[in-house]
């Protein structure tokens, strides 16, 4: 241990591969430019409540959970998490989002608002082509 | 595992005692733009006693640290700390074991800090199912940062403990 040095060469490697991965996980993210999006929100890993944003007129409150009365705000342009009786409060500090990917998550109420692309299920364009 | 001297026992004691205070002035911090993110000051006492003593010490601090972080932030903290800390314990002991010098303290720094992010992002996995993944390489560009940091302290840490532990070791000689 005491011959070690403070920076060596394969620091350098490490630490350029893990910034190199991030930032082009980053980028590839940002990239995704989808305008159709959904939010999903996640109980204990059980889907409790969907929207389409492109569906919402005036932005409008719900609450998502009873136990630690979470409250959300969905907005046109996004959501966010207005009120939460957590200890630690993320969820209401993470702000709104707004991009396909974005989440917040409430880890002691076990909640994970997400906002995803608005894919078309097998059923809707099914029932399409019945029309 | 053979009991620890005095020596290594007061030495743990302290750099878990130091964690503790890292920890609750980490909290005084302001909040940093990627949610849940911290600085991790508290993995500075870990890494130090993982380098300077054994795997069996740097355990004690990082339970130390989860037990502080269970009791002042609650039970999800408690979980995340333990996780994030013993995963980062295991993986700098393993890199500072068996790499033969060939990493320095500030790539064992940054690797800590990764696997600590990454014990975390096992258990809001486990917690919540997916969707944890957007903040991951926010995450990860800041464990980079003070994990860099944290290994640069730890250099000049550990030097300096050598040295106290050879004088201590000298003076127990002459005594007897």
């Amino acid at each position: 241990m005491q011959d070690r040095k403070c920076v060596a060469l394969y620091d350098v490697v490490i630490i350029l591969l893990l910034t190199i991965a991030s930032v082009a996980f980053i980028i590839v993210r940002a990239s995704d430019n989808t305008s159709d999006l959904q939010i999903e929100v996640r109980k204990d890993g059980q889907t409790v409540y969907t929207a389409h944003l492109n569906d919402v007129d005036k932005a409008y409150k719900i609450q998502v959970d009873e136990e630690y009365g979470i409250e959300l705000l969905i907005e046109q342009d996004g959501v966010s998490v207005l009120r939460s009786n957590c200890s630690d409060k993320i969820c209401v500090n993470t702000g709104k989002i707004s991009r396909s990917g974005q989440t917040i998550v409430c880890l002691p109420a076990r909640v994970a608002v997400e906002i995803k692309p608005n894919i078309i299920n097998d059923n809707d364009v099914l029932d399409g082509v019945v029309q | 595992m053979r009991t620890a001297d005095t020596y290594t026992f007061a030495r743990t004691a302290m750099l878990a005692s130091t964690a503790a205070v890292l920890s609750v002035i980490e909290g005084m911090l302001p909040e940093l733009p990627v949610p849940g993110a911290r600085l991790g000051l508290a993995n500075l006492p870990v890494m130090t006693a993982v380098s300077t003593m054994s795997l069996g010490s740097g355990l004690c601090v990082a339970l130390f640290k989860a037990f502080i972080a269970l009791i002042t932030r609650g039970p999800v903290a408690g979980a995340m700390s333990l996780s994030g800390s013993v995963l980062s314990t295991l993986v700098m002991w393993a890199v500072i074991s068996f790499d033969r010098n060939k990493l320095g303290f500030v790539g064992i720094g940054v690797l800590g800090a990764v696997s600590h992010n990454m014990g975390q992002f096992a258990v809001s996995l486990f917690i919540i199912g997916a969707a944890v993944d957007f903040y991951l390489p926010y995450l990860i560009i800041m464990a980079v940062f003070t994990g860099a940091f944290i290994g640069f302290v730890n250099s000049i840490i550990v030097p300096v403990l050598f040295r106290a532990n050879k004088k201590y070791l000298k003076n127990k000689g002459e005594q007897r």
